[in-house]
């Protein structure tokens, strides 16, 4: 199998004494030895970093003049010949697939609805929920209110789509779940489940006793 | 299309360009961090870190550089940084009676890969700073000097680290694989013995 | 899942229906617009009527008398029947049909006795909840009972509620049990094992092989333990800031 990594060999300076000659050799092996990263997850990482910096508010960067900085000569070809090579090796497929892959990708980790719980100290418990897409009404239904979605609504907090409520709750274990509109039903992706009973997944929270 | 066409395009906001620059160099950023971490989800973690870096400081790079070096450069002071906090986090792991599995080497699942495990445990008992300059020299193949530029260290300095560190891992991949006791990754605090 | 003698003797005569138990409440039954008013009826032990209210009324009749004998029968093995009621109404508002109700409540009914017996005695209520889940995600008696082992009556609830959460991650069970019991051995650990719980969520998400590696950084950074546990080694993302140059 070709190597997808092109090291520099017979290089002129620094070359390194026998006895270091086998941990290159293995370092190098090592390098190749590891799978290539899935597609999957390059696009992953690209979808993710546009995200996270658009999250944060950075506009698209724009050119500055820029002053001293590191311009190293042997790099102009090496570089070269890794993209040429990383080319042929894992083609960039182009744009269909790439748009493809990162709504799949988009979708996949969207739908999942993320949340939190926290002990306010006072005998109430705070749920959080944050969901992917917009929703009128959300509400929690749980051990606490009879499963009843009529009981305790929660409230929108920002434009962001995260839902809110406190809860009191005496110290002890509860299942709950939450209701969108009144008629989807979905669970925190992040806080303890518990198994599917027949009736779907639903979480468990436990609401400490002691200090 | 050229490293410095896709970051001009960049630049305007276009974020095919961008994907296209990292699946160029996601690949080598990744295995440097997986050598220099131990471990992959810490990798993807510094990776991506290291590519967020890179897209909010895109205005200051200057397109007559190589990319590549440029990269390298925010991602090894992100896997530094990694380092330094998970030292400060990590308890050395003592021998439970209970066997847990620990060793950072390829988990079981269809993610498992034939990989050097003994190897990534070495160098996991480097001096950090003798890590990446073994790395930098004999995987990614620079010279002293751009070492330099890169990390910030002397020449000399470098080439020190280079020989003690290749020393010490000479040494312990010497020994057979029982001698090294799993799970005993140094945390940079600890001094090498 | 094994279940005691007693417990399927108990399955067998649920299973055919219990009309003995339905026919005291037929009269009070029959009229769909009345409430079940438990308190009102004279039955077994006033205590015992305590312990089974529940809004009839969201189910239909048939469904309501063979769920009250179910949980008539749950006192009689000793198990609280507040979960079983809970999960009652849950399917009720899940607008699952009456049959599904019940033989979900019959399941976690024959779980809790399993678990009662894993658990053992001085157990809390919500032990055995939670020794129930743990036993339909798949673990084990020996495996509870190993959890169990870690902690005082009544204190084991988070490490179960923890354990059967892995489950769903793909970690290992053997995995699991090893994790969850060396961190619910340490003192005050409820934070840890939750945090253990958030780290290997999170990166459950991120493929194949990676909540175990979470797991394994986590208890490495965890254990051995002293008062006040360090942070879990897997965080949140950090934080955007602007790039060092």
């Amino acid at each position: 199998m070709a190597d997808p990594i092109e090291f520099p060999f017979g290089r002129p300076t620094d070359e390194p004494d026998f006895s270091d000659a086998e941990v290159m050799t293995r370092l190098r092996a090592s390098y190749r030895a590891l799978p290539t990263p899935p597609l999957a997850q390059v696009q992953q990482c690209a979808a993710a970093v546009l995200a996270r910096a658009g999250a944060s508010g950075a506009a698209a960067p724009v050119s500055r003049s820029v002053g001293r900085t590191f311009r190293p000569q042997w790099w102009w070809g090496a570089a070269a010949a890794a993209t040429l090579v990383v080319g042929v090796m894992r083609p960039w497929r182009g744009e269909k697939t790439q748009h493809e892959a990162d709504s799949a990708f988009a979708a996949g980790a969207a739908a999942q609805p993320t949340g939190s719980t926290r002990d306010e100290g006072d005998g109430e418990i705070r749920f959080d929920l944050t969901l992917p897409s917009t929703a009128n009404a959300v509400a929690i239904v749980g051990d606490f209110n009879g499963w009843d979605e009529t009981k305790t609504p929660m409230a929108k907090r920002g434009r962001d789509g995260t839902w809110s409520v406190r809860v009191p709750l005496s110290p002890g274990r509860y299942t709950y779940a939450f209701v969108v509109d009144g008629r989807e039903w979905l669970v925190d992706a992040l806080a303890p489940q518990v198994p599917d009973a027949g009736f779907g997944p639903a979480n468990a929270v436990i609401v400490d006793g002691e200090d | 299309m050229t490293d410095a066409e896709l970051v001009v395009r960049t630049r305007t906001g276009d974020p095919e360009a961008f994907g296209t620059l990292v699946s160029r160099y996601y690949d080598a950023c990744w295995r440097f961090a997986y050598h220099m971490l131990g471990e992959r989800a810490d990798a993807e973690d510094v990776v991506q870190e290291s590519f967020l870096r890179a897209y909010l400081a895109i205005a200051r790079y200057d397109e007559r550089d190589q990319f590549r070096g440029w990269l390298f450069r925010i991602l090894t002071n992100q896997c530094r940084n990694a380092l330094t906090s998970r030292g400060r986090r990590t308890r050395r792991f003592v021998q439970d009676d209970i066997a847990l599995e620990t060793a950072p080497a390829a988990p079981p699942g269809p993610a498992t890969s034939v990989e050097d495990a003994a190897l990534i445990r070495a160098l996991g008992q480097l001096d950090p700073a003798q890590r990446e300059a073994l790395l930098l020299k004999y995987a990614e193949g620079l010279e002293y000097s751009e070492m330099s530029a890169m990390t910030g260290a002397g020449e000399s300095a470098l080439k020190m680290r280079v020989k003690r560190g290749s020393e010490r891992l000479r040494a312990l991949l010497g020994r057979s694989i029982e001698d090294i006791p799993p799970g005993s990754m140094r945390s940079p605090g600890e001094p090498s013995t | 899942m094994t279940l005691t003698g007693a417990a399927w003797l108990l399955l067998a005569q649920l299973a055919s229906a219990s009309p003995a138990a339905g026919v005291m409440f037929a009269q009070s039954a029959t009229s769909s617009q009345q409430r079940m008013a438990p308190d009102d009826q004279a039955l077994p032990s006033a205590q015992q009527r305590q312990q089974i209210q529940f809004d009839a009324a969201r189910f239909d009749s048939v469904t309501a008398n063979t769920l009250r004998g179910l949980f008539e029968d749950a006192v009689e093995l000793g198990l609280p029947t507040r979960p079983l009621i809970n999960r009652a109404l849950e399917g009720s508002a899940r607008r699952m049909t009456g049959d599904r109700i019940v033989k979900v409540v019959r399941e976690l009914t024959a779980a809790l006795n399993e678990a009662k017996v894993a658990l053992g005695a001085g157990s809390t209520s919500d032990e055995l909840v939670a020794g129930a889940e743990a036993l339909r995600a798949g673990y084990d008696a020996r495996t509870v009972t190993a959890v169990r082992a870690t902690r005082t009556p009544g204190s084991a609830v988070t490490a179960l509620v923890v354990l059967t959460d892995l489950a769903r991650s793909g970690v290992p069970t053997g995995t699991a049990r090893e994790a969850v019991t060396s961190i619910a051995k340490l003192p005050r650990s409820d934070e840890a094992l939750l945090g253990l719980q958030m780290a290997v969520a999170k990166n459950a998400q991120r493929g194949p092989g990676m909540a175990l590696d979470a797991l394994n950084r986590y208890v490495r950074g965890t254990i051995p333990g002293s008062p006040g546990l360090s942070a879990p080694t897997t965080t949140d993302r950090k934080p955007v800031r602007p790039p060092d140059s």
